[in-house]
């Protein structure tokens, strides 16, 4: 007699409601951000744990300008401006791997578990931290 | 030429949707059957290497976890040992036990990924549904555990970054009893399901003598019964204090055959050793520091002092990776070179697919589970392959271009002139 032992999770599996947003065009709403806010609408994204790295965020009013940042910083994302003595990170060129944000110490970059970054423009200034 | 002699060609690649990375394979094939194989690679290449030589090695630390998009931990693990082993740092022994358990976790979910992609070429896609479904869970505990789901950037020169807490150590139990529970489902589904058996049972041997010859590695080299685990044979991390013994077909059929059945059989009953041995490292975890070198700015310096050679190895869920790296008191290394260990085992794909049919192509393929971003570093063809038309390997340049058309000038003149000789 054949064996077929995944037929049980099978016939389980026909009586769940799946797990994802319905994906044609149709169901999207007008706009993902306003969904988000609106409960019920759509189902959002799992959220980070606690710890979890995302987008790095700069305050460059405690920068000192030292530069390690820059000096572990894998993907070149981050650039000093020679005048100002302070740094400019393109998000779109992060790797959110969080060595500047363990480096500084002034504790002038920090992440704030924003992951949902999207852009037409890589130099828009939702992905340019300066 | 008899009619049996006859054969064609076919090729498969290099984008192909059969397979998730670019290579090309290419098929003589009589009927249905393939009578010789052969394959390119190189078509993935993406300069890793060379951006490393710009770079200092806690910056390549980042860039090697990305070498690979599955293996988080194998290619930094590998870096890492390889720049410790050159500066002289001691890793203290809890980073030693957090890397193990970051490997093996890593280890259950490509298993699961790989068996999810078989089921699926084999063309049974509520297997590759259940096995990614279990998968699912370790990605989820390692963004809990490192901060990403896949590159977990957890290990550093010197120890790792992270500890590992109560809150994280609780759901590392709870994700230990999933898969104990879900462990016998998985088992049935794959080997004992008739679908399977019918497709995988005795197709695509690679005998133990081959393995040998080509240089396999990992579980390809197991399934046919070379029991050859580097984790056993050369234990590093806490791999001496919790020792494994390599997986063995025959240890679950009785027998060796090297077939795609017996690379499931290897890689399912993994999973359950890597389940067994995160009990023991999470047991046995020692206290203690985690970090050699917690101070950024001073390991950079020791770093950029450094001068030697070094090769670190990791033991990849795929099988062996090197990193060989050299340094020379420099911001960036001398040299690095990378040795995926898919390298070692794309040879053992001709005397599995010779003989078989063009259907078991896929599973065969996928059966060494292939990872060929990761492999692809320089490929370089001496004289290159179309008859010694260039003066630089591969590359056409405008000088030979232009000497080939000079030379097919010359060439039609002399027949124009043959066949104006033949009229008069």
């Amino acid at each position: 007699m054949p064996r077929f032992p995944l037929v049980p999770a099978l016939v389980k599996n026909l009586f769940k409601r799946p797990l994802t947003n319905p994906f044609p065009a149709a169901h999207l709403p007008p706009s993902v951000g306003d969904a988000l806010a609106t409960p019920g609408a759509i189902k959002p994204p799992v959220p980070m744990p606690p710890g979890g790295r995302a987008r790095v965020v700069y305050d460059p009013a405690s920068c000192v300008g030292c530069q390690m940042c820059i000096k572990v910083c894998p993907a070149h994302a981050i650039e000093f401006v020679p005048g100002q003595k302070k740094v400019r990170l393109f998000r779109g060129g992060c790797i959110a791997c969080g060595q500047c944000v363990e480096v500084c110490a002034k504790k002038s970059l920090s992440m704030d578990g924003q992951f949902l970054l999207a852009d037409t423009n890589r130099f828009s200034d939702a992905l340019v931290a300066k | 030429m008899s009619e049996k002699e006859i054969t064609f060609s076919t090729t498969i690649g290099p984008t192909h949707p059969a397979f998730k990375e670019p290579i090309q394979l290419s098929f003589e094939l009589h009927g249905e059957e393939i009578v010789a194989a052969d394959f390119v690679p190189g078509q993935a290449h993406r300069g890793v290497e060379w951006m490393g030589m710009r770079r200092n090695p806690v910056q390549i630390l980042y860039l090697a976890e990305r070498i690979c998009g599955i293996c988080g931990v194998t290619h930094a693990m590998s870096f890492a040992r390889a720049v410790e082993q050159i500066a002289g740092i001691e890793v203290p022994r809890r980073a030693h036990y957090l890397r193990s358990i970051a490997c093996e976790w890593e280890r259950i979910h490509s298993h699961l990924l790989w068996a999810g992609v078989a089921a699926h070429e084999l063309g049974f896609d509520s297997l590759f549904y259940v096995a990614w479904q279990a998968r699912e869970k370790v990605l989820d505990l390692m963004e809990d555990f490192t901060g990403s789901r896949v590159h977990y950037s957890t290990i550093a020169i010197g120890g790792v970054r992270r500890d590992l807490d109560d809150r994280v150590r609780k759901a590392m139990d709870e994700t230990l009893a999933f898969y104990e529970s879900v462990f016998e489902q998985l088992r049935r589904a794959f080997l004992e399901d008739d679908t399977v058996r019918l497709r995988c049972v005795g197709t695509g041997v690679l005998t133990a003598k081959e393995a040998l010859e080509l240089c396999a590695v990992g579980p390809t080299a197991r399934a046919s019964g070379i029991p050859w685990d580097v984790r056993q044979d050369h234990p590093y991390a806490a791999y001496a204090e919790v020792p494994v013994k390599a997986v063995l077909p025959d240890a679950y059929t009785g027998e060796t055959h090297g077939d795609v059945y017996d690379r499931i059989v290897v890689r399912v009953f993994e999973i359950l050793q890597s389940v067994q041995l995160l009990h023991q490292l999470l047991d046995q975890l020692p206290e203690g520091p985690i970090n050699a070198c917690p101070k950024p700015v001073a390991l950079l310096m020791r770093l950029k002092k450094a001068t030697g050679e070094a090769v670190g190895m990791h033991e990849a869920p795929r099988g062996e990776v090197s990193h060989y790296v050299r340094l020379a008191a420099a911001e960036a290394p001398l040299s690095w070179k990378v040795k995926a260990s898919s390298y070692s085992n794309y040879m053992s794909w001709v005397p599995m697919l010779v003989g078989e049919q063009v259907a078991d192509i896929p599973i065969i393929a996928a059966s060494i589970d292939p990872c060929i971003s990761c492999t692809d570093r320089v490929l370089v063809r001496k004289g290159g392959g179309s008859g010694g038309a260039s003066s630089s390997g591969q590359v056409l340049t405008k000088a030979d271009l232009t000497r080939l058309s000079v030379a097919k000038t010359r060439r039609l003149q002399a027949s124009a002139a043959a066949r104006a000789e033949v009229v008069r």
